[in-house]
């Protein structure tokens, strides 16, 4: 696992020659992510705002970075499921560190997040949130977040491989995770169900990213909760990645 | 030194059918003893090497001989690290470089010389090497400015060079090779023995499954040959008995 990820020239360059195929025939490239990121943002926004009567300066800048966000979490999962399958032919003929691939696969999302993230900025300009110092925490934030989508993952990776019936049941799971988890909904409306955000990662992941955007604030128990679950999860990777990757190329 | 030694190896494949892939099925099976679905209990597994011994010291050109499905390619991947055995103990001392299938890794949405870094890094190149071959590789595939264009857009046989080019570029101690030393045109073919043989030259080890008895007889000083999992030494320039 340590030369996985030792490999970064090796992954880095797979997962960046990803972005650069996905969009090599198209005039604004990954921006087209940015794009259609940016419409689905201002029109669940705006409508979203009115639902919960909110004001839209508070609430667009949180639905923008929640969804961007819940993005990275979603397609990293999703793709972690089919990372050794379609890896199947380099795998069999090949031999290099099976965590390579799944670095690739993150490599190239956390490209994609920050092109997403492009959109934040421009938000927060317009609803008139100014620079504030707590926004220097962001790289910490993003280190978090990939590292948990990394052990995740990991361990779906392998399970998937072995288990071909649990790529539907994790996208079912992830569609639920999206309605309970305050991506776009204020935590504060549950009232006195506020536990329902305060159990849930996902709702800790960004406030990892929103406590500095939306109130210049540094969020100490999110970034502690994310850390413990990065490294729980990461002791977990490892003892199922250690017990089971001698058999990966026989499942394949 | 380069050395290759294994003791009574095994490997086995588990053949899994759908019933085997489905984590619903086997939580079934776990928690009603086997009794109900009894059909996803006993899984089949194939012996594709059988307790094999032997031992290669540097210097051995080694050629691996049998009939198709007697386990050549197994052989050659678990040498390579890709499949573990499953018995026995494997003790494989060098840098080994595989050269089992042409075309893998190849992009054909990348053009000739994305192809040839994407390639290399596979093969476990860091990219100043690729950088520093680069030149070297583009000038063998004869292909000249076709190698900006994508692979896409190439004849096989212009892919087919492009591959064989990027394959043989690699320097290492053991180099296992499955039988493509037969590739190109006419005037291709005698470049890429020459580079076939320089490659061996530079390698002290090589391990090559083939159906070419002349071939064998002409570049290996051992062979093997592989039967039901099991491998027994020959003389590689007898026919067999």
């Amino acid at each position: 696992m340590r030369r996985g990820l030792l490999a970064f020239e090796l992954w880095g360059y797979l997962g960046w020659h990803d972005i650069r195929q996905r969009y090599r025939r198209s005039l604004l490239g990954p921006f087209w992510l940015t794009l259609s990121t940016a419409i689905f943002v201002g029109a669940i926004g705006f409508l979203y705002a009115k639902f919960f009567g909110q004001p839209l300066a508070r609430f667009l800048p949180f639905v923008a970075i929640g969804f961007i966000v819940w993005v990275m979490i979603q397609t990293s999962v999703t793709e972690a499921c089919t990372v050794f399958i379609d890896a199947e032919s380099v795998i069999k003929q090949i031999r290099m560190p099976f965590s390579a691939h799944v670095s690739r696969m993150l490599f190239r999302n956390v490209v994609i997040f920050l092109h997403n993230f492009a959109i934040v900025p421009v938000v927060m300009l317009a609803v008139g949130l100014s620079f504030r110092w707590a926004l220097l925490i962001l790289p910490v934030s993003l280190l978090l977040l990939a590292w948990n989508c990394f052990w995740v993952a990991l361990v779906l990776a392998t399970v998937c491989t072995r288990f071909r019936d649990i790529p539907p049941i994790v996208t079912s799971l992830l569609q639920l995770v999206f309605f309970v988890s305050p991506v776009i909904w204020l935590p504060e409306i549950l009232g006195n169900r506020g536990w329902v955000a305060e159990f849930n990662p996902v709702h800790h992941f960004m406030e990892l990213f929103r406590a500095p955007a939306l109130d210049g604030r540094v969020p100490l128990s999110s970034l502690g909760v994310a850390l413990a679950i990065a490294l729980a999860g990461t002791a977990l990777a490892f003892a199922v990645f250690a017990r089971f990757r001698h058999r990966l190329a026989y499942w394949l | 030194m380069a050395h290759i030694i294994a003791r009574d190896v095994v490997v086995q494949f588990p053949i899994y059918d759908t019933a085997h892939r489905s984590l619903k099925k086997q939580l079934i099976h776990a928690t009603t003893g086997g009794r109900i679905a009894r059909e996803s209990g006993d899984r089949v597994t194939v012996r594709a090497l059988d307790g094999v011994s032997f031992e290669i010291r540097a210097g051995d050109r080694v050629g691996l001989m049998g009939r198709n499905g007697a386990g050549k390619t197994t052989l050659l991947r678990m040498l390579a690290g890709i499949y573990e055995p499953v018995g026995g103990a494997l003790d494989v001392d060098g840098r080994t470089a595989t050269l089992l299938e042409l075309f893998v890794g190849v992009d054909l949405d990348a053009t000739g010389y994305e192809n040839i870094m994407l390639r290399g890094l596979y093969l476990g190149l860091s990219r100043e090497e690729i950088r520093s071959r680069a030149d070297e590789i583009a000038e063998f595939t004869g292909l000249g400015d076709y190698l900006n264009m994508p692979v896409r857009t190439y004849s096989s046989g212009m892919q087919l060079r492009l591959a064989f080019a990027v394959s043989t570029a690699v320097d290492a101690d053991i180099v296992l090779m499955d039988e493509w030393l037969s590739v190109g045109d006419a005037e291709f073919r005698p470049k890429a023995r020459r580079r076939m043989e320089e490659l061996m030259k530079r390698s002290s080890i090589l391990v090559f499954a083939s159906h070419d008895r002349a071939l064998i007889g002409e570049f290996c000083n051992r062979v093997f040959w592989l039967e039901q999992g099991a491998i027994s030494e020959g003389d590689p320039k007898a026919p067999r008995n």
